[in-house]
């Protein structure tokens, strides 16, 4: 376990036989199955990494190793491949720099392990959302809360966006992306805040 | 590994983020745009993964929104939610008030040849018409039905109505509620009328809605997902998610359900179908809550209250009263 290489055989009895897999199926595997794990994986990095700022690029790593490898066959165990391949990519990082504190990246078979566990009903999940929804959304500065409202529950473009708020439709279209970037860390949970 | 190494994951997170808003509903969005879009994606894994990612934000956002519908912010909020319930279309001067009201009463007068369903407190009715389309009735609420061969016309005196009308273009479908008149295109559609003030909400289909009687002024044509306030002088109109006017029928169920409701609303909505009364006092009223409720079954209703909110309930007179 010394090698980035090693996640294929590590997971090889977990692997289905099988045609490639179509970009629909990939995505469908990713947003099911991994993107749920980002709240944890961000936690790992965290602990284990000094660096804060590098823990969104070390995420993005483990999401294209993972969907790189997904795309030959699909791990059956999502959750134990994505953290074998973030302590890989850890190693990695700490080999790069001739220091390599094993212990600190030893909590990966906990997490791995943690398929085992039934994870919260689906059904609270649902009715969680709301809460997260608002908590998100009180979250944003104000212009881009409200420009992501009229989008999202008007279904207003962008031009309407601006003009309703008094303002340039590449302005309009910042605050858009900015709330969207936000909400999707704080759905998924990279956000430390 | 990624050879995105170039770019920050976050610089591509913003680009992701771009991309989603720019696809969305309400934007233009052309093949050339498509092809930009798929050239980006396919620079890398990074990319699409990304991209990925922030779908499925938005998509989570707007089935939040969703279920939320309509219901203003945290009062503290800016104005949004004043903005959201007025995206008024004015189609008459408050001068009116009196003929429009004026001219309902007439429609009232036409007693004999109706004949009346009413249903108590509590109540629900379903009415199946020999044309295949059903009228059900809420708590509390009276409705007459025209007599007359080859007429469909509703009157809407009290309460709230769901219709699911088959269209028939010889026969159009009329409901006279609140001085107005609501006329199918082949639809399905809500009726709600309380102390002067009309609601129509639209799940399915087009019903034009007219300006009060006596006015001179083109109906509103109302489609799937609106939903028309309208006093005897006035009508806006607001677009909402599908959820929330499905939400709004959970009483054909029995249930009523909440999302971020005041308790002041959720007592009242309550109030609706029981005899036995609720009342909030203090600041309780604006507590919010979220579920859903059986809406007979107040017991329930208090005891969540209770334990949730932290509420205390006394009894007296006859009145349940909630408080903090």
């Amino acid at each position: 376990m010394t090698d980035t290489k090693d996640h294929d055989r590590d997971n090889a009895g977990a692997r289905l036989k099988g045609l490639a897999v179509s970009a629909d199926a990939l995505q469908a595997w990713f947003l099911r199955e991994v993107l749920p794990l980002e709240s944890a994986l961000a936690g790992y990095f965290r602990r284990n990494w000094r660096n804060e700022s590098d823990v969104r690029d070390l995420v993005q790593d483990v999401y294209v190793h993972v969907c790189d490898a997904a795309r030959r066959e699909v791990p059956l165990n999502a959750r134990a491949f994505v953290f074998t391949t973030a302590r890989n990519i850890l190693i990695d990082k700490f080999r790069n720099r001739q220091v390599v504190p094993i212990e600190t990246v030893g909590d990966v078979e906990a997490l791995a392990a943690a398929s085992e566990i039934p994870g919260p009903d689906r059904d609270v999940i649902a009715r969680d959302e709301l809460r997260r929804l608002q908590a998100a959304l009180d979250r944003l500065a104000p212009r881009c809360r409200e420009a992501v409202l009229l989008k999202q529950l008007e279904g207003l473009s962008r031009r309407q966006i601006a003009q309703r708020m008094g303002i340039a439709e590449d302005t309009a279209k910042e605050y858009l992306a900015i709330g969207l970037f936000t909400l999707s860390d704080i759905f998924f949970g990279g956000d430390p805040k | 590994m990624s050879d995105a190494a170039e770019n920050s994951a976050q610089d591509i997170q913003m680009e992701a983020s771009r991309w989603v808003i720019a696809r969305r509903a309400g934007e233009e969005w052309s093949a050339d745009d498509q092809a930009r879009l798929e050239s980006w994606l396919d620079q890398s894994t990074a990319h699409r993964v990304a991209f990925w990612r922030a779908d499925q934000a938005w998509n989570r956002t707007f089935r939040a929104a969703a279920l939320k519908g309509f219901a203003p912010q945290t009062p503290s909020r800016s104005n949004l939610g004043s903005m959201f319930r007025f995206m008024a279309l004015r189609v008459a001067a408050s001068l009116i008030v009196i003929a429009g009201l004026g001219a309902a009463g007439a429609y009232l007068m036409r007693g004999p040849e109706y004949a009346t369903y009413r249903t108590p407190i509590g109540g629900r009715e379903t009415l199946t018409l020999s044309d295949g389309s059903q009228i059900e009735l809420n708590t509390n609420t009276v409705l007459r039905f025209s007599r007359r061969a080859g007429q469909r016309e509703v009157i809407l005196d009290r309460g709230e109505a769901y219709f699911q009308v088959k269209h028939d273009p010889a026969h159009p479908f009329v409901v006279l509620a609140g001085g107005r008149r609501i006329t199918d295109i082949g639809t399905k559609f809500l009726v709600r009328g309380e102390s002067g003030r009309l609601e129509v909400a639209l799940l399915e289909g087009r019903v034009l809605l007219s300006a009060p009687h006596g006015i001179d002024a083109p109906s509103a044509d109302l489609t799937a997902g609106n939903v028309a306030v309208a006093t005897a002088s006035d009508t806006s109109i607001t677009k909402h998610p599908l959820q929330s006017l499905r939400d709004a029928l959970s009483w054909r169920d029995g249930m009523l359900v909440f999302h971020h409701t005041t308790l002041a609303q959720a007592v009242a909505e309550f109030n609706r179908y029981n005899r036995t009364k609720l009342t909030v006092a203090g600041a309780a009223a604006a507590l919010t809550i979220d579920g859903k409720f059986a809406a007979r079954d107040i017991e329930a209703f208090t005891e969540t209250a209770e334990d949730v909110l932290r509420l205390t309930v006394t009894r007296e007179n006859g009145q349940t009263i909630l408080s903090r």
